[in-house]
């Protein structure tokens, strides 16, 4: 007998709508829900078995079935104390909704989940449960009697909230809109944070203060004074004080800025109002009473996607609130705003193909910033204006990130744990904002960050040191006065001025001088500094490849512990599902040959050497796991000379810049991705087949200690999905998986 | 060394996302406009965003660089097959 590891709760309505209490049909159905056919519409959840072998027969719904939903935080120990109550295997299963584990009794007794009630209660890990009895034809009974069905919250913590904001009358209509959507949308998520997720309501209200700030800017630039403008706002309108603003605003000459700004902020309000939109209709779907909340991702309708998101907002909390143990928020208050480089360093930079990290590495006050351990740190505490972004799937948006949110795609819900989908690529997205923090002291700064001065001119003091380290006459006096950060927006400066000849992540090395030079080795092409205006131009195109280049160091660094065969196998299987990574292969490429490149050693042209031998070895390796196109084509790509001489410049400029992310920005984390979790293994250890192993829970098992490093515990799922030996697994199977690896990471240990 | 008491911040702290804000603005014309190519907007790139084809707004000026002070060569290095950037020639 096949043992299967998952079914449906569909729950069909009447008289062609959508169910109530009154009128709902219970079905449970191994049949994905798209093949069934009712006469009236229906919701639907996944369910799956607690125990890890699956169930052989679905359980009976009949007069007499009792089901109980729970909403259970901590997911261990708790959940694998309850697999191993007796009988649990026809009775306990685990959904992706808030409501996690469901219990299904028979002949009217509810004395198996009356007593795990009970002690979920007496542990503090009970949210609220819901309770139905079925009735005749398999419908919820609502007779007076029957206490069916019946929601309790498990917790004082409820009653309706608001945010505190107050719609302008100042307003135009359109805006007053968006506004008024604003507000009811927010007061409808904290309302319903504080009632089925009160252990995140506090951090939920935070991030929500924070956005409060964007309708007091825009209330603001609508000449209502009562409100209060941020310091970015004064900033950008180019004032120091509300009094200022006011003038400004009052004044009768109409400001392009003010319009522009008045767009800004519309646009940011519309976007979060989509992000709370998406939030709420996933996570509190399915919350109690369950037919109050419907969810439109159609698979989850019934139970929503909470414990899912809560995933994503794990895994967002222990990373965000990792990096901001970082030194880096205002860097030039740490020693590389105060320290001046070696008068070595500048020449260092003058030829890609000559350069070598080794003089960064040895460098004296790098230690002094990065080499500190953070988790020896006297002030632990996080900042007052700290907040975490919010979590959502997305089908459209994908994985992305803003401001106040980051997506995953909607893949993930179903196959969380399969390479091309996996969770640990939401990691990269987290770390954007990281990574934008640096780039905002490195390459935007900001006007209120340059004392006023106009962007041109700021960039002189940039330009001039490139123009004196091609004049050769760079003297150790001029070295004193540069600054570590001042050297880094150098190193940045000249990466994007070098990307005229040598190319860069997205664009190609110059094949036309190269050819000419080619064909006359005495050829000599201009290497030519553009005007200030032109270099802001060059700053915004290549921002984007800068960015890349720090957060796949970042990345790679932090998460994947510098894992390179983990890594690439992880980000191209996930790359092989993009069509344009496809169309733009090299790209990729040279953002791999980076990180591979990382640790390697001596002058870049002997290091590409090195990097291309180790970067053809993986992908071959790679290629004989995986059975996916794309690897035949880098493999093409790395074969034919006339490519590979692109890369090889491409590289030069990039790993650069990598380099200099990886001696001078990595910080010493470990103590706060470790998290004092006890199911890490020392480094070293492997399983009966000689794979690498690093953390105790195995694949599909409760069985362990409570998961305090989520980053760990994800990267060493990931590594068993490298390594394991390819098994052609039911569907059933992969879903369950995925959403085991969802609900272990959803599990909330602040309990 | 470093400042503890300026060492706890990074991000996201209300403070970091004024100067995002404001940068942003400056650079880009704003962050919340679903019309910009750059990281945080909504038409940003991240990992699997690739699955679109946007469009940047920012012009590819390429062309930018062809105009500019000589500062300093590119040549042909027949030994190593590498282009090497060489100082003016006082």
């Amino acid at each position: 007998m096949n043992f299967l590891s998952r079914f449906f709760m569909v729950i069909e309505g009447q008289n062609d709508a959508y169910p109530n209490y009154h009128s709902a049909k219970v079905h449970l159905v191994i049949e994905d829900p798209s093949n069934l056919f009712y006469h009236n519409s229906f919701i639907c959840s996944p369910i799956f078995p607690l125990v890890d072998k699956g169930y052989q027969h679905l359980p009976e719904i009949k007069e007499g079935t009792r089901i109980t939903f729970l909403m259970v935080p901590s997911i261990l120990p708790t959940f694998f104390d309850l697999q191993n109550l007796p009988d649990t295997g026809n009775k306990m299963f685990f959904s992706l909704g808030l409501a996690n584990l469901i219990i299904i009794e028979q002949d009217n007794d509810d004395k198996f989940s009356l007593s795990v009630i009970a002690n979920l209660k007496n542990k503090g890990n009970l949210t609220a449960t819901e309770s139905w009895l079925i009735d005749k034809n398999n419908h919820i009974s609502t007779s007076l009697n029957s206490s069916s069905p019946q929601h309790i919250l498990h917790h004082v913590n409820a009653g309706a909230e608001h945010c505190g904001v107050v719609l302008s009358s100042k307003l135009s209509l359109h805006l007053k809109f968006a506004v008024s959507e604003y507000i009811i949308s927010v007061n409808k998520l904290i309302t319903a944070s504080k009632k089925f997720s009160p252990h995140y309501f506090e951090k939920h209200l935070k991030t929500i203060q924070v956005a409060n700030e964007l309708i007091y800017d825009l209330s603001f630039l609508n000449l209502d004074f009562s409100f209060t403008p941020t310091e970015a706002l004064l900033n950008s309108l180019g004032v120091a004080s509300k009094e200022e603003a006011i003038k400004l605003l009052e004044s009768q000459t109409p400001l392009a800025k003010v319009e522009e700004l008045i767009n800004d902020k519309h646009g940011m309000i519309i976007q979060f109002n989509s992000s709370l939109s998406y939030i709420y209709s996933q996570a509190y779907s399915g919350t109690f009473p369950i037919f109050d909340h419907i969810g439109i991702v159609r698979r989850h309708s019934l139970l929503g996607l909470g414990s899912a998101i809560g995933s994503l907002f794990e895994l967002l909390l222990q990373l965000e609130s990792a990096l901001v143990k970082l030194p880096f928020e205002s860097i030039i208050d740490t020693s590389y705003g105060t320290s001046f480089v070696p008068d070595n360093f500048l020449t260092h930079i003058l030829d890609p193909s000559t350069f070598n990290s080794e003089l960064w590495k040895k460098d004296k006050v790098r230690p002094q910033v990065v080499g500190v351990d953070l988790n020896k740190s006297s002030d632990q505490a996080l900042p007052e204006d700290f907040y975490n972004r919010l979590s959502f799937f997305s089908g459209r948006l994908g994985f992305r990130e803003y401001e106040f949110s980051a997506t995953a795609a909607i893949q993930v819900v179903v196959e969380s744990h399969t390479l091309p989908w996996h969770i640990i690529n939401y990691t990269h997205e987290i770390i954007h904002n990281h990574v934008r923090i640096l780039l905002n002291q490195l390459l935007l700064v900001a006007n209120s960050n340059r004392n006023n001065q106009t962007y041109e001119n700021w960039l002189t003091y940039y330009t001039n040191n490139i123009r004196t380290i091609f004049k050769g006459s760079y003297t150790a006096s001029a070295a004193t006065n540069l600054t570590y950060r001042d050297y880094f927006i150098t190193v940045l400066l000249k990466f994007i001025l070098n990307s005229q000849h040598y190319g860069s992540l997205s664009y190609a090395s110059n094949k036309k001088t190269v050819n000419d030079m080619r064909a006359d080795p005495d050829k000599k092409i201009d290497y030519l500094l553009p005007a200030a205006d032109k270099i802001k131009d060059l700053i915004k195109l290549y921002y984007k490849d800068v960015t890349e280049i720090f957060v796949h160091t970042i990345d790679y660094c932090y998460i994947y512990n510098q894992q390179p065969k983990t890594y690439l196998t992880s980000i191209w299987t996930s790359w092989s599902t993009i069509p344009a990574v496809i169309n733009d292969l090299k790209q990729y490429i040279v953002r791999s040959m980076i990180i591979v490149g990382l640790s390697t050693s001596g002058l870049v042209n002997n290091r590409f050497e090195q990097t291309l031998l180790q970067f053809k070895a993986l992908v071959a390796e790679m290629k004989d796991l995986r059975k996916t196109v794309v690897f035949d084509r880098i493999l093409n790509v790395l074969s034919d000379s006339e490519e590979v001489m692109d890369l090889r410049f491409r590289f030069y400029n990039c790993i650069i810049v990598g380099d200099l992310v990886y001696n001078f920005f990595i910080g010493r984390l470990e103590g706060h991705l470790d998290n004092q979790d006890l199911n890490v293994f020392p480094a070293g250890l492997k399983d009966e087949n000689e794979n690498p192993i690093s953390y105790y829970i195995k694949t599909n098992s409760f069985e362990g200690q409570p998961i305090r490093s989520k980053v760990r515990f994800l990267l060493d799922q990931l590594g068993r999905e490298v390594f394991k030996e390819k098994v052609e697994e039911g569907d059933d199977l992969v879903e369950r998986t995925s959403a085991w690896l969802l609900l272990l990471l959803s599990s909330n240990e602040e309990q | 060394m470093l400042s503890q008491k300026k060492r706890i911040q990074n991000m996201p702290t209300k403070k970091q996302l004024y100067s995002v804000w404001e940068s942003q603005f400056e650079f880009f014309g704003g962050s919340g406009q679903p019309k910009q190519n750059y990281e945080g907007s909504s038409e940003d790139n991240g990992l699997a965003s690739l699955k679109r084809n946007d469009t940047p707004i920012i012009p590819q000026n390429l062309s930018a660089v062809l105009d500019g002070e000589k500062i300093g060569t590119v040549s042909w290095n027949t030994e190593t097959n590498d282009i090497n950037i060489l100082v003016s020639k006082k």
